[in-house]
């Protein structure tokens, strides 16, 4: 099974994509710091957000469907936190103000994941300074993303093929429980058994290199 | 000759008390390639897994005179490479460079040092191309090839590998048997592929039930059909007589 889904439109030629990889995470930061602090009463600000991320999409060719489905996934869990600010006073003002702010926060970050390869993402987080454990624990995250989904389609595949009567809604969740901790302990098994490999290649947790 | 590896009265139990090794004691010269055979679940794994201190700390096993412990755990996974029967286990880093740069990393070596043990590596199993690739879009031959330059990239002179060939085409496993031919460092390899241990092991060592039930040339303990049938196992084609 083949799949890049992280890294498909990475490989584009564009003036974002040429962009060294450390300076657009700078740039980044500074961005979702600007954002986060601009107070949403400044309205023509928060306009030109907008148009800044509209104009840094269009620049990276990126499809729009591709950059709306990976926010569809994000706005519920914004909306879902926004939420909470509705019981204060005059909720509604800083419900608008969550809700946008962690939108805009999230399109830029998607735009530089998607113009990036994860791999360059990652090295320049390391000439950051960002500490090694915090490295190493997105490459482990990247590099077996693709493992568990091929194990989640295999397992579902085989799941298929028997069962065979139609189920109600209630035996299904039973058995994609099942599926779900038989996963579970299968990568737990192989987290231990990669952090064996990781020894036997002389690496020590108290190192930090 | 120098005994590379040296194991007297090994046992060992899993922690869900399944005893996996009973009384285990070989010794293993430098410059040998050795075959450890036996049915499924006979111990192999277990007894591989020792080698490199992965499992406990145990001074019944000594790698160049020197007793696995915790002041020699370093210079044990210097000398021993080990390569696991699954790649996707072997391979953990993000791209094939990095995987390979991994070991030569905790050697503490200078740039400039990863990068030539790296090429070096990547070359000697024919990967140069594809440094950059993620290990996990490539073919299960080339992530075999690659887990066994992962380990040379840190100049071991103890090789060992687990089933370095189960589930490869005819192709893939001729050109790793051939690799690894190549390779004068001492050798461990456990595998099912007996037609592999006749090509590659001066020796060999039949375990079942996690204890050694026979040792002795490879000729010899291969053409013996009725002892390698009572333990799972079969005798390779090529050493039977025809007819």
């Amino acid at each position: 099974m083949r799949h890049a889904f992280i890294d498909i439109y990475a490989g584009l030629n564009t003036p974002l994509h040429r962009l060294n990889p450390t300076a657009k995470i700078i740039f980044l930061i500074i961005f979702l710091l600007a954002i986060i602090f601009t107070p949403i009463t400044h309205k023509l600000w928060f306009l030109f957000y907008a148009l800044f991320c509209g104009i840094l999409i269009s620049l990276s060719k990126i499809p729009l469907s591709f950059i709306w489905k990976r926010l569809a996934n994000v706005i519920p869990f914004i909306i879902l936190v926004s939420l909470s600010t509705l019981f204060k006073k005059q909720g509604h003002i800083l419900f608008v103000a969550c809700t946008l702010k962690a939108t805009l926060a999230t399109l830029l970050v998607l735009l530089v994941s998607a113009t990036t390869r994860f791999t360059e993402i990652l090295q320049a987080l390391k000439r950051l300074k960002v500490p090694e454990l915090f490295i190493h624990l997105f490459s482990f995250m990247y590099r077996y993303s693709f493992l568990l989904e091929d194990q989640m389609l295999r397992t579902q595949r085989a799941y298929t093929c028997r069962s065979l009567n139609p189920q109600n809604n209630f035996a299904k969740v039973k058995i994609l429980s099942n599926i779900l901790g038989s996963i579970f302990i299968r990568t737990y098994e192989r987290a231990e058994r990669v952090y064996l490999a990781m020894c036997a290649r002389g690496y020590t947790s108290e190192k930090s290199n | 000759m120098r005994k590379a590896i040296e194991i007297k009265n090994l046992s060992f139990t899993y922690p869900d008390a399944n005893p996996a090794l009973t009384n285990i004691s070989l010794d293993i010269y430098e410059g040998e390639s050795v075959g450890v055979i036996g049915p499924n679940g006979a111990g192999k794994s277990t007894l591989l897994l020792h080698l490199n201190g992965l499992l406990n700390e145990n001074s019944s096993i000594r790698i160049f005179d020197k007793p696995i412990s915790k002041k020699n755990i370093a210079f044990i996974r210097k000398k021993v490479g080990f390569v696991f029967q699954d790649p996707q286990d072997q391979l953990f880093m993000p791209t094939v460079y990095e995987d390979v740069a991994f070991g030569p990393i905790n050697l503490g070596l200078s740039q400039g040092d990863i990068d030539k043990r790296v090429n070096y590596a990547l070359a000697e199993v024919g990967l140069t191309d594809k440094k950059n690739h993620s290990s996990h879009h490539l073919s299960l031959g080339q992530q075999r090839r690659l887990s066994i330059a992962t380990v040379l990239s840190m100049s071991p002179e103890i090789l060992v590998l687990d089933e370095p060939n189960s589930n490869l085409d005819h192709s893939s496993r001729r050109h790793l048997i051939n690799l690894l031919k190549n390779f004068n460092i001492t050798k461990i390899i456990a595998t099912h592929d007996l037609e592999m241990v006749l090509d590659l092991c001066s020796r060999v060592f039949l375990l079942d039930s996690g204890m050694i039930v026979r040792e002795g040339k490879t000729r010899e303990i291969l053409s013996d059909s009725s002892l390698l049938n009572a333990h799972g196992l079969e005798a390779p084609r090529s050493i039977l007589p025809s007819g």
